[in-house]
């Protein structure tokens, strides 16, 4: 009886272990295939003739989040500036307690964002700046003259091997002076900043009106005498307070008198392009997209900061709705693509935007049209201004490549 | 009766999770034929199914029943298929066969509900080719899997006539339900994989008529009848064809010439040249008639608790619906080895089948399996 039992439990166990299905056969089609294997078809969509258009003003000076100095660029000459909100030497709160600051040293630091690695010996100069002299209205050729009258503070030499990373000025002793403000001043500092290297290059310096860590700072430091000898050294540190006190001025702005024919990406008024498809019904509502690449031949050859991560990708967002320049964009990030740029040339840019072309597919799915912009719009603008040849260009007109299979029903007996 | 329709429901409800064995001989038509048998039939090569209530080949049989019995029995099949594209093992598992069955009290009839595999596609084929895209060669993966089958779900009555007599009748709904799916994955990373998905649906109605003789104290013959009308199939909701099916008799043989000794043989044949014409149309290869010849013994060890402990041990030839290639029937042998055990007073039962079959188109198509099929049933 319990050997009966035992017999049972173990069979069923058996049974049960077994339970996992390992059913592929090797075969070919039409031998043994009891239907045909996905069609692969590809085939190449032109826009909508005349349906795509650059539009301009995307991002405002608040949406800045790098300040852009260079020197030589084939793109164009930046130069930058900032000033500083009041900052008192003479006393620090320490355990809120107001105590005597005596300073020995001052600062004024930036955050790296990005450089050309191959430019060596890349120097930052600090020029002191009155107070008012420059501001958001400031041209290009005025802040040249003014960097070329005021005295240089101070220079920071990057080191070569740095890609990104805090750099800075530091004074000590007499040098403190150059940057003391007056009483006139109202304690408040500014700065002008060009850039020099061994070859022409540029730099982006990390500014933020929200005052975070990539933000540059102005301090001085020293001791205080306090009982806590944690606490010796303090230091008085300022951020730029808010978006009028910063900027940068080019010579370039593509936008300037900009050829409709064409579609121009990126520079001081962000550009940005809107292409329309329209994809045949046959693809859009039977075919299974596997790939598909958007594919633009520039009209001028790429020009920007050699080297320079993100600065040379064109990146593709679908629209939510197509309602022209303010059509909202999908932000998912796994809706963003990219396509690089290689400088000098004019080598046609290709972006896969497969998972978009999928997402036309779908019943009360986004419309079959999409925005080109430069990468480097989220932080308010890059070097590169990139210029593609439109549908209405004679030749080189955007294009879409798509890859579909098409469903052969399978299954027949 | 109230336990027998509480069991048929729950039987009902089961029926989505049926699966079927996997074979490249069930690639085309309707898939590869299973056959209705409970574990005791399977171990005695088929011969007996035709006397036995829990198969489900004769209704005539039900009769027979004296106690409420369930049965429910999952198989698991290995096996290794060849073809001119090369060798595969593979394994699968399914539940061919679910009955209730019991006899009507205070009356000579007996009810069984039943729900056994009727045809198995359950496959997976994979292929690989290179083609050229964008300029550029790509290697292709294709691969054709198919879920499912058609399942056979039986009420029958069977009624003792005579001490020597039993006749049946069975009504049968055939449903099932096939999930294809074509995949193709490329080499490339830059293209993602393309995907379709099929459901075909069936659904069939038919009879069967079945009786038993006794016409000696050890020698009875059983025969049965069965036509199982036409199939509709619907792709995906949408009806796109109707397939006939085929029409089934059967006869059987045993011979007890002792208590512990059953000896019987059987022969079945089924008209799937009805549904040759349906499948041409449809793109099939086509379908041909079929045949089974099977023999097996059972020694029982105890006769007074008969089916503990007994050898079963059988062998059956058939011949296979669906060509793999046009003009080469395939066909399956096989031979068989059983035995069961009975506990707390023979309300609880096991019954173990293994089966090793052989399976060949005549030339390159072959395959060999072992199917362990595991019965647990219940007499409360």
């Amino acid at each position: 009886m319990k050997r009966g039992i035992i017999a049972a439990v173990g069979l069923l166990a058996l049974a049960l272990a077994g339970c996992q299905d390992r059913i592929t056969t090797p075969g070919t089609c039409p031998d043994l295939c009891p239907g045909d294997p996905i069609i692969i078809r590809d085939t190449t969509i032109l826009p909508i003739v005349g349906g795509d258009s650059t539009f301009f003003g995307y991002a405002d000076r608040s949406d800045r989040l790098g300040l852009l100095v260079s020197d030589g660029l084939d793109v164009g000459e930046y130069r930058a500036f900032i000033s500083f909100p009041i900052v008192r030497e003479d006393s620090i709160a320490v355990d809120n307690i107001m105590t005597k600051l005596e300073v020995d040293s001052a600062a004024v630091t930036f955050q790296l964002q990005s450089r050309d690695t191959t430019a060596t010996g890349l120097t930052l100069y600090l020029h002191r700046f009155p107070l008012g002299a420059a501001d958001t209205t400031i041209s290009f050729d005025s802040l040249q003259t003014l960097l070329a009258n005021t005295p240089i503070v101070d220079s920071i030499v990057v080191p070569d091997t740095l890609k990104s990373g805090r750099i800075g000025a530091y004074l000590t002793g007499d040098d403190i002076d150059k940057v003391r403000t007056s009483a006139a001043d109202s304690g408040r500092v500014a700065f002008g900043i060009r850039v020099r290297a061994s070859k022409p290059t540029g730099v982006r310096l990390g500014v933020d009106n929200l005052g975070s860590t990539n933000a540059p700072t102005f301090e001085f430091r020293g001791r205080v005498e306090v009982a806590d000898t944690s606490k010796l050294r303090q230091s008085a540190l300022v951020r730029p307070a808010d978006i009028a006190t910063f900027g940068y001025v080019g010579t370039l702005d593509r936008s300037i008198d900009a050829d409709p024919d064409l579609l121009y990406l990126g520079g001081p008024a962000t550009g940005r392009g809107l292409i329309r498809f329209a994809i045949p019904p046959g693809i859009r509502d039977s075919a299974e997209i596997v790939r598909a690449t958007l594919e633009l031949t520039p009209a001028l050859p790429f020009s920007g900061l050699p080297n320079n991560l993100f600065g040379d990708s064109v990146s593709v967002r679908g629209v939510i709705a197509d309602l022209g320049a303010k059509s909202p964009t999908l932000n998912q990030g796994s809706l963003v693509w990219a396509g690089r740029m290689h400088e000098g040339t004019t080598t046609p840019v290709s972006i896969e935007i497969t998972v978009l072309a999928k997402e036309w597919q779908q019943p009360g799915g986004p419309p079959p049209a999409l925005f080109i912009t430069h990468l480097e719009e989220v932080y308010g603008g890059g070097f590169m201004q990139p210029v593609f040849f439109s549908t209405r260009s004679p030749t080189g007109g955007p294009r879409l490549r798509i890859t579909y299979g098409l469903p052969t029903n399978p299954g027949r007996p | 009766m109230r336990r027998l329709l509480l069991l048929a429901a729950l039987t009902g409800l089961v029926a989505p999770v049926l699966e079927a064995q996997s074979s490249q001989f069930g690639v085309r038509g309707l898939g590869i034929p299973l056959r209705p048998y409970s574990p005791r039939s399977l171990s005695a090569g088929g011969a007996i199914a035709l006397f036995d209530p829990e198969s489900s080949a004769n209704p005539a049989a039900v009769a027979s029943i004296f106690q409420f019995t369930s049965l429910f029995s999952t198989s698991q099949n290995f096996r290794n298929s060849t073809n001119p594209f090369g060798s595969q093992s593979g394994r699968d598992n399914r539940f061919p066969q679910i009955v209730a069955a019991g006899p009507v009290g205070g009356t000579p009839f007996g009810v069984s509900v039943s729900l056994s595999g009727y045809t198995d596609r359950s496959y997976t084929l994979g292929t690989v080719t290179e083609v050229e895209l964008r300029g550029q060669q790509v290697q292709v993966y294709d691969t054709l899997s198919s879920r499912g089958g058609l399942s056979d779900l039986r009420l029958a009555s069977g009624w003792q006539v005579a001490p020597w007599l039993q006749v049946g009748l069975g009504l049968h709904a055939i449903t099932g339900l096939n999930r294809v799916e074509n995949r193709k994955a490329f080499s490339d990373s830059a293209y993602a994989g393309a995907n379709e998905r099929t459901d075909l649906s069936y659904l069939g109605l038919g009879a069967s008529v079945g009786a038993t003789v006794r016409l000696h104290r050890s020698i009875s013959l059983a025969g049965t009848y069965r036509n199982d009308g036409h199939l509709k199939v619907d792709r995906d909701s949408l009806p796109i064809t109707r397939i006939d099916l085929p029409t089934a008799w059967a006869v059987s043989g045993r011979w007890q010439p002792t208590m512990r000794f059953t000896w019987a043989a059987a022969y079945q044949q089924k008209q799937w040249s009805a549904s040759r014409a349906d499948i041409l149309a449809q793109g099939g290869i086509g379908a041909e008639n079929t045949y089974e010849v099977s023999t097996g013994i059972e020694w029982l060890q105890e006769t007074r608790n008969p089916q503990h402990r007994p050898i079963r041990l059988g062998g059956h030839y058939a011949t296979l619906p669906f060509p793999i290639l046009t003009g080469r029937q395939p066909h399956e042998y096989g031979i068989s080895l059983g035995t069961g055990f009975r506990f707390t007073q023979g309300r609880g039962g096991i019954d173990l089948a293994v089966q090793q079959l052989w399976r060949s188109d005549g030339a390159s198509y072959t395959e060999r399996a072992t199917v362990v099929t595991l019965g647990v049933s219940i007499r409360p």
